[in-house]
């Protein structure tokens, strides 16, 4: 078969990965009819060439998946403009990039940037991996917003408790210490217990998930999930992790072991409301 | 740091398709690397939000090996000695059924010893009288009951026409001997007839890449019938010729060549 056949063969898959990396990355929809365009083109490219490399080492659906997914990483960097993601987001992956994207660039709180995330049902993304996501991303400060006086007793009276606030950025802290500990244990595991705990903790997948994308066996990864807490544990009590705090992140079921900020009844301060912009903008008057 | 990895090498590392020196670079590599880590997260999200085309051949370790193997074993002679020839009962009874067919239920070629027959649609969508099916329903859902099977229940279901089933029992056969061209080859006929009901590209899509994986690990009429058929082309058919020139199956094989384009 000619590549040519091969591509109109094939050009539906194409669509349907093209739409999956528009959808995972949260395109507009012309943004999106854009690239599935820009990705046509270059599978026409010098006759076909993505398609005449291909080496049959693997399915050629996944094969068309990785390529595409490479042509829109460079394709990104033109959509971005101006705005480039923290060497943190890089490091997490492209859902940690649409995260900080949504939240830095497009100026949406947290819980704006997780529900648009997660909506509709089936998304590709979770609130636990979300939460997970986030508590790695550098802190930055949202740009002030101006508020008239007109609105300035209505923003004061919206404004929480200054104490509950306190403590929530208190805790915010301590989970985001507690990550960046668990982050420098991750580095120095081979490379393999390594992608396990980054799968698990940065995907906040469960072992069956793991177990799939790594073809090991689910039994192995639950021992060695079961070795490599203890390790975590002892290492984080030497850092002087509270105890409990430590049980809460390790000893968790499958089902809920995340970072998650809900675990422990905060949400992140960081631009999570109207409420922490304006007590931005206040502090700057 | 080491070259970022080709795509051809991430997308085999996630197909599970490399030796256990390639793959243990690849981790190596993903684990340190975080465009490659993030590329083939991605390419993983895609393959568990499209399952069904990718078949995951679990690793062990060597101790489970050795330790699973003694407990195995008495197992093993029972399975051995009497699951095959169970299973071959139950595909026989199928068979046999399908040789009282004046039609098949199918285009694409079942493996075992199926006769062949003429295709008309699916068995269901034909008159009963122009079509006598109850020995194969009762065959079939004999075989349903007893077969623990997920090859001979795949093609059970596939018999009846309930492609669903039958695409999910082939896919775990296939999990469970992702070499074997006889599984592979009728889950990419259980693909191909649930692809034509439904319209549906993307299955047809996923029988073009089954044959086609049958096929580049055996060359057998088997194997070259469904592939052309996913195909659809002249020269995929012509392959089919090379190797069966002269059975019924070839005639057919001419007329379907005969009715696409030079």
């Amino acid at each position: 078969m000619s590549p040519e056949q091969t591509y109109l063969e094939h050009l539906a898959t194409i669509e349907r990965i093209a739409a999956f990396v528009a959808r995972r990355n949260h395109l507009k929809p012309e943004e999106a009819a854009e690239f599935t365009q820009e990705v046509r083109v270059r599978m026409l490219d010098d006759d076909y060439a993505v398609i005449r490399k291909f080496e049959r080492r693997s399915s050629f659906s996944t094969y068309l998946t990785t390529v595409i997914l490479r042509l829109y990483h460079q394709y990104r960097v033109e959509q971005w403009g101006k705005w480039r993601p923290s060497a943190e987001a890089k490091r997490l992956g492209d859902k940690a990039i649409t995260l900080e994207r949504l939240l830095t660039r497009d100026r949406l709180t947290f819980d704006e940037a997780v529900k648009m995330l997660t909506t509709p049902a089936g998304s590709q993304y979770t609130v636990s991996e979300l939460d997970a996501i986030y508590l790695r991303l550098p802190p930055r400060s949202p740009r002030p917003m101006l508020v008239s006086d007109e609105h300035a007793p209505e923003v004061a009276a919206t404004d929480n408790d200054p104490g509950d606030r306190a403590e929530s950025r208190d805790r915010e802290r301590a989970a985001r210490e507690v990550t960046t500990a668990i982050d420098r244990l991750i580095e120095s595991l081979d490379a393999e217990d390594r992608l396990i705990l980054q799968l698990r903790f940065w995907q906040a997948l469960k072992v069956p998930d793991i177990a799939q994308r790594l073809h090991i066996e689910q039994k192995k990864i639950y021992k060695r999930l079961e070795r490599l807490f203890g390790v975590m544990r002892r290492e984080l009590e030497k850092a002087g992790v509270d105890k409990a705090e430590i049980g809460t992140l390790l000893c968790r079921g499958d089902q809920d072991l995340h970072f998650g900020a809900e675990i422990h009844g905060f949400r992140p301060s960081h631009p999570t409301g109207g409420a922490d912009v304006r007590d931005n903008e206040r502090d700057l008057r | 740091m080491t070259h970022c990895l080709s795509d051809e090498i991430v997308a085999a590392f996630v197909d599970g398709r490399l030796d256990d020196e390639q793959r243990r670079r690849v981790i190596e590599h993903a684990a340190a690397c975080a465009d490659c880590y993030s590329l083939t997260s991605a390419v993983w999200d895609y393959n568990a939000e499209n399952p069904g085309a990718e078949v995951v051949r679990p690793r062990f370790g060597r101790r489970f090996a050795v330790a699973a193997a003694s407990l195995a074993t008495a197992a093993a002679v029972m399975v051995v000695f009497f699951g095959p020839v169970r299973d071959r009962r139950a595909m026989q009874s199928l068979v046999d059924a399908s040789a009282e067919l004046e039609r098949r239920p199918v285009d694409g070629r079942l493996s075992g010893s199926f006769a062949y027959r003429a295709v008309k649609g699916t068995y269901r969508s034909v008159e009963r009288d122009d079509l006598d099916t109850l020995p194969l329903e009762a065959a079939a859902a004999e075989t349903l009951e007893k077969t623990r099977n997920p090859h001979v229940a795949g093609v059970a279901h596939l018999l009846l026409g309930e492609y669903d089933e039958a695409v999910n029992k082939l896919t775990i056969a296939a999990n469970a001997k992702p070499r074997d061209v006889r599984i592979l080859s009728d889950l990419a006929t259980a693909y191909h007839a649930r692809g034509k009901r439904m319209g549906s590209d993307a299955d047809l899509a996923k029988a073009r890449e089954t044959a086609e994986r049958a096929w580049s690990i055996e060359q057998t009429p088997l194997t070259a019938w469904n592939r052309a058929l996913a195909l659809d082309t002249r020269e995929a058919w012509q392959q089919y010729l090379e190797l069966d020139p002269a059975s019924p199956w070839a005639d057919e094989a001419r007329e379907r060549m005969q009715r696409l384009l030079p």
